[in-house]
Parts: C-alpha cells; structure tokens; sequence
C-alpha cells in the first residue's frame, strides 16, 4: 500500500486535549503534601535553634563549613523530623569551629607558598656568594674540580676556597636535559598506546588490572628501579640493544649521536630508559582518565560516518585530548628532570664530561649533587657546598622554565573554546 | 503497515552530479549491491529481534520505511528506537553481547551480509546525534571529514564541497567568514546543522535522526525542522522523536514502538487522527508514556 500521507501535515498546536487534563490531575496531589511541610517548618523551626545550639560543637569540630552543617542536619533529623533544618544550620554559623575555619584555612593555603620561599631563600642564600665568583662560566665550563682540600684556602674577590677549585655544571645541566628528553621520547608514545588500549579496546576487567599495574609501577620506589637499571636493565642493553643501533644507523651528522661504543650498560642510554619506566605511569595513568573524558557522542560521530579506529583517533579522540596529554608530559618531565637516585645508580656518574654519544657514561644535577654531597662537607670553606646549592638552584630554575613552556603551549594549542586540529 | 513505492525513480543527489552518476563512479572500486542500493534507497526491517546479552530490547519488528520522505519513530523512552537507528547503520556491532535475529535491508541489501563493509555502510548511512557532536576541528575541516575520510574527492575540493553543504543547511551566511574557527564557539542550533552538514557532505542515501532537536531552542528546531522537509525530496531519513508535534510536522509515515514491539506504523495522519491499536490511541493522546 502506497503512502499517501506526505502531504497531510498537521499545524502545530494542535495537541489533544487529554494531555493537560492528565497534567492537571497531578498536581493537586503534590500541592496539599507541600503545603503541610511549609507550615511545619514554620511552627517547630522557631524553637530549634535553642536547642540545636549546644549540640552544634560535637557534630561540627572537625569538619570544615559544609561538614559541619551536614551534621547538624543529620541531628536535626533525629529529633524534630528535620523541617527546621536550614533554619538551624543557619544559625551555627557563627559557632567556634566557624571562628577558626577562616584562620585555619588561610594557614593551608599560605604553607605551599612559604614552602616554595623557603627552599629557594634558602638555596638562594647558601649560594649567592659562589654565583658571582662561578659567573657565567658556571654553564659553560666542563671541569668539575674541587681543588686541593688539604691546603690552606685563598680568598677571591671575598670568597674563600680551596685551592684550584673550579666548577662547571655544563655535563650535568646537559646530562639531566638529555637524559629526560630521551625519557620523554620514549614514555609518551608507549604511555598514549597503553592508555588507548586500556579506554577503548579492552574489558574492563583486564584495563582495571592493567590499570593496577600501572599504579603498582609508580609507586615501586626509584632506588628498586635504579637497582633494576643496573643489574638487568644495563647489561641487556649493553649487549643486544645498543650494538643492534650502532650497527643500523648511517654516518649522518645528527644521528651520528647514536653512534660510538656500546659501552658496558652504564650511561645516557640506560639513563633514558629507566626514566621512562619511571614516568610512564604517570603520562598513562593521566592520559587513560583523559581518555575516558571525551564525550561518547562525538566518537560515536566519527564511527557513524564510517570512519576507521585509527581515522576517528586521529580525527576526534586524540585532538581532544591533546592539551591534556601536553600537561601530563610535562608532570612526567617534571619527575625525570629531578629524579636523583635511579639515575646515580645507572648513569655512571662521570663528571667532567658532556655525553657525545647515546651510550656514555654521563650524569645529572640531581645525581650530582646526591653523589658529590659527603664530599662537600669535608670542604672546610664551604665553598663545595655552596656550588651544589647553585646547581640546586639551576635544577629549580630548569623545571621553572618547563612549566613555564608548557603552559605557553598548552594556551598556544588551546586558543579557541576546545582544540582546533587539521583533521585527519 | 505500509509498502514503500515500488520502482519509485532514483533521486538525484550528490554533488551536483545525479545519483546515477555516483553510483557509476562507485561501481569502479566497491561491491557490485552498491548501484541496486542506489535505484531503491528504502530501509526494510523484517522479523527482527534485538538484544543485548540476556536483554531482549526488540521483538519481531517488522516495518518498511519508503524512500524518499521523513519517517518518524515515536514511543516512550526505553522502548527500542535509538536500538532500531543503530541496527540500520550498525552501530550496535560495537556493543559488547549484541545479537541480531531477522533482517534489515537498506534497498535490497541485508546489512550484516557477508560481505558488507560497515564502513561503506555507514557513508551510505548518515546518522545525527541528540547533541551536536561537532568534531575538534574547524567548521570546513568538520564539513568534509567524511569526505576526507572516504577519500570522496580530491583534495582541492574541500573548499567547494564545505561551502555547498553550508549552503544546503543555511549555515553559509553565518560561517562564511569564520570557516577555519573551532565549532565550538558556535550556537547549539548552529552546531547541530554544521553536524547535518557533514552528514550530507558524504552523499548518504538514508539519513537517521536520533532526536535531532531535543536539545535545540524553538528557533533552531524550526530551522532544522524545515531543512528536513526539503531534504525529504530526495532522502529516506529514519528520525527518532519524543515531540509528537514534531511528529505530525515533518514525518510522512509513523511508527510507534512500545516495549520493544513495533505496535503500530502507517501515513502519520493515518496513526495520529484515527490510530487501530489501543496502546497508540493512548500514547498519541497521552495517557501513556
């Protein structure tokens, strides 16, 4: 039978009448059951603040503002119903845990604030006489020489040292950028892959404990991983992976970096991937509960206009995302850049050295100042320490410029209201 | 129950180009189904019983939906009809513990064939959202995803494409400047037609409307309202709606689904003003759902 209907459109407006006669004989039932309540709370919420007065201190002493008035509505309940609930909380507002919640707060505020002044001030001020005296050579020279302990110190231009010391931080300021950008290299593309896997490809009880491994991982302390770098992790590379690169990469200048001796496991490479592991949980975990943010409706947009797995990521999941992962690479890098103990296990901590090669021994800020810190004691003039403190400084200084960065990319990428991408 | 129109003419459509056309230049690289697909562009439901694990969600619906009109599935929430749209474009092969029993057929080709590449079904399957789903990219790039994704035309295209379909939507006017903007920034209602727009960008021959303006202010909901009922001369569309007004509106057929069961389907006049089941009579006049 042919439809002959396509022409018969109704106006609009034309709603049977049965619709609000329905609508109508609802609402006669709510309205008496509203209006006893109204007056109830009207009756018993006068007297209620004179006796919920005295009951506020136990419910309310340890909680913050709205813990305190949850409670005084769960024992406002108990005795009168709780028609007078709001009344009541009302007036505990001026209670004595309400006095000291504004102080107390303002305390917890100022202490991430004092704890960032404090530890600067302090490396600050350790180090102030040594900046001048290092200058600039401080990022440029590569000898790390603590001068002759036994000697009697001399005095430059106000500051007394050992003998022949002189300081320069460029091996370690190149080691710990190095190092971490290899880390970063290698953990964000594997951290994306597992995070994908885990929101959109596997069951849920596989991702969770997938997702459990992940949380595993990032809490195992660094000193196990660094244990790992240097007994198994090192020597396998040493062996299987770095001599594989060294022969399949041509003679060209920049990756002439990839090229040199295998060495024995200790170094830049060994460095890399164990700082990988370190702060892959952290970009995948981030990246995984990034993922499960992007709206349902616009994948399944891409999916309903036929496009592939990969099509859709690239088109819809990944744009999405994208600043967020920015961020989480930089709380990775963040890690990697400081991460001290790890790295002093398998680094070889070879100062006076900048790595030319992917597999030199090398070492860090961190390391450095970690392995060098007994030695610095026995410098009678201090002036040891004060150079650490200087490097301290530079390290704070490294991850400042990082964040900084990041958040001018993240604003840069972010300009309009959700990422803009080219499309696929 | 109503019968689509047997060997009703090919509409034209495309760009620019008759259907004809594009089912010739299709014919080069894709199944041979695909040039019958474009001669009979209806959607057949027979016997079909869907379910998800234990839940059986539809039972043995049977419907037709004529080429080339509005078809309007109306019935209360949870009774089967966004289940329906996504059986026609199979969406729901994604859903873990879905089962399929019966047919549906877009033309004369089953959708779960062997054979039938969901992707390919799925360009000749356009499917718009409750909520706009603009993607995170800009206006023009949103318009032709699909196109760039099916590799429909060349590169050098895109602009013209873009603009075309802006055009047919009535969203040119209002984007014309901003083309290379996020869609973010842009009205729901604007929003929701950028998303028609790249849904008719691909050149489908159904279209499936999942509450397309449920989500949209009056103004935007006649505009979206009015660009169905001119698209309505050359494509089958499915629309999914809970505005019965709409309803009468825009659709040429009804069907009203009620706990899973396809209850009732014919001329929407036909199931509005004079309905034959007991359960339309009172969903229509109100008293249920």
């Amino acid at each position: 039978m042919p439809v002959a209907g396509l022409g018969t459109l109704v106006p609009p407006g034309t709603r049977p009448a049965p619709t609000t006669s329905i609508e109508q004989g609802a609402s006669p039932v709510e309205v008496p059951a509203a209006v006893p309540t109204g007056s109830g709370d009207g009756t018993s919420g006068g007297p209620a603040p004179s006796t919920g007065g005295p009951a506020v201190p136990g419910g309310g002493s340890g909680g913050t503002g709205s813990g305190g008035s949850s409670g005084g509505g769960a024992s406002g309940d108990g005795r009168s119903g709780g028609v007078g609930r709001s009344r009541r909380s009302a007036g505990r507002r001026f209670g004595v845990a309400e006095r000291w919640t504004r102080p107390v707060l303002a305390v917890c505020a100022l202490v991430p604030l004092l704890a960032l002044v404090a530890v600067v001030a302090a490396l600050l001020v350790k180090a102030w006489p040594v900046i001048a005296y290092n200058g600039f050579g401080f990022f440029t020279h590569v000898a790390w020489r603590p001068g002759s302990q036994y000697a009697q110190p001399v005095v430059t231009g106000g500051v007394a040292h050992p003998p022949g010391a002189s300081f320069g931080a460029l091996p370690l300021i190149a080691g710990t950028v190095e190092s971490s950008f290899i880390a970063l290299l290698l953990a964000v593309p594997v951290a994306i892959g597992t995070a994908l896997v885990v929101v959109e490809k596997l069951p849920p009880r596989l991702s969770g404990s997938i997702g459990l491994c992940l949380e595993v991982l990032a809490g195992v302390p660094s000193v196990v991983i660094g244990l790992w770098g240097a007994l198994a992790l090192g020597p396998f590379l040493a062996h299987h992976v770095s001599p594989f690169i060294v022969g399949h990469i041509p003679d060209v200048p920049v990756l002439r970096f990839l090229k040199g001796s295998p060495g024995y496991g200790e170094g830049l490479l060994t460095s890399g991937v164990v700082l990988a592991v370190m702060i892959l949980p952290i970009i995948a975990a981030t990246t995984r509960d990034l993922l499960r943010q992007v709206p349902r409706d616009t994948v399944d947009g891409a999916v309903a206009l036929g496009m592939t797995d990969a099509e859709s990521l690239r088109a819809v999941t990944l744009p999405w995302v994208r600043t967020g992962i920015i961020g989480a690479s930089v709380l990775g890098l963040g890690r990697a850049l400081g991460e001290t103990m790890a790295v002093a296990m398998v680094s070889g901590a070879v100062l006076g050295a900048v790595p030319h090669n992917l597999y030199q021994t090398m070492t860090t800020i961190a390391a450095t100042i970690v392995s060098q810190l007994d030695s610095a004691f026995t410098d009678a003039t201090g002036f040891f320490l004060r150079t650490l403190a200087e490097a301290g400084l530079v390290l704070v200084v490294i991850t400042l410029l990082v964040n900084v960065g990041a958040r001018m990319l993240v604003r840069r990428v972010a300009s309009t209201a959700l990422p803009v991408g080219r499309g696929i | 129950m109503s019968r689509p129109t047997a060997d009703r003419p090919p509409a034209t459509r495309g760009y620019g180009t008759s259907a004809a056309a594009v089912g010739a230049e299709q014919s080069a690289n894709s199944t041979p189904g695909a040039v019958a697909l474009a001669l009979r562009p209806a959607v057949r439901m027979t016997d079909l019983s869907v379910g998800f694990g234990a839940t059986t969600v539809l039972q043995d619906v049977t419907v037709d939906f004529p080429p080339n009109s509005v078809n309007a599935l109306i019935g209360p929430t949870g009774c089967g009809k966004s289940t329906v749209l996504r059986t026609i474009n199979r969406m729901n092969d994604q859903v873990r513990g879905y089962w399929r029993r019966g047919s549906v057929r877009v033309g004369d080709d089953d959708v779960e064939a062997a054979g039938v590449d969901p992707l390919a079904l799925r360009r000749r399957v356009g499917m718009v959202f409750q909520r706009p789903n603009p993607f995170p990219m800009s206006i023009k790039d949103n318009v032709v995803a699909g196109v760039r994704a099916h590799r429909l035309a060349p590169r050098r295209d895109f602009a013209g494409i873009a603009e075309h379909h802006l055009c047919q939507v009535g969203l040119w006017s209002a984007v014309a400047g901003r083309l290379d903007d996020s869609p973010f920034r842009l009205s729901g209602g604007q929003q929701q037609l950028l998303c028609l727009a790249r849904a008719l960008a691909v050149g489908p021959e159904v279209l499936l409307l999942d509450e397309p303006t449920s989500s949209l202010d009056p103004i935007s909901t006649e505009m979206v309202e009015d660009l169905l009922l001119k698209l309505s001369g050359d494509l089958t569309m499915v629309m999914v709606t809970h505005n019965l007004a709409q309803a009468r509106r825009v659709s040429a057929t009804t069907t009203f689904f009620y706990n899973g069961r396809m209850v009732e389907s014919g001329a929407t006049a036909q199931v509005f003003d004079s309905p034959t089941e007991p359960e339309t009579v009172s969903y229509v006049s109100g008293r249920i759902g």
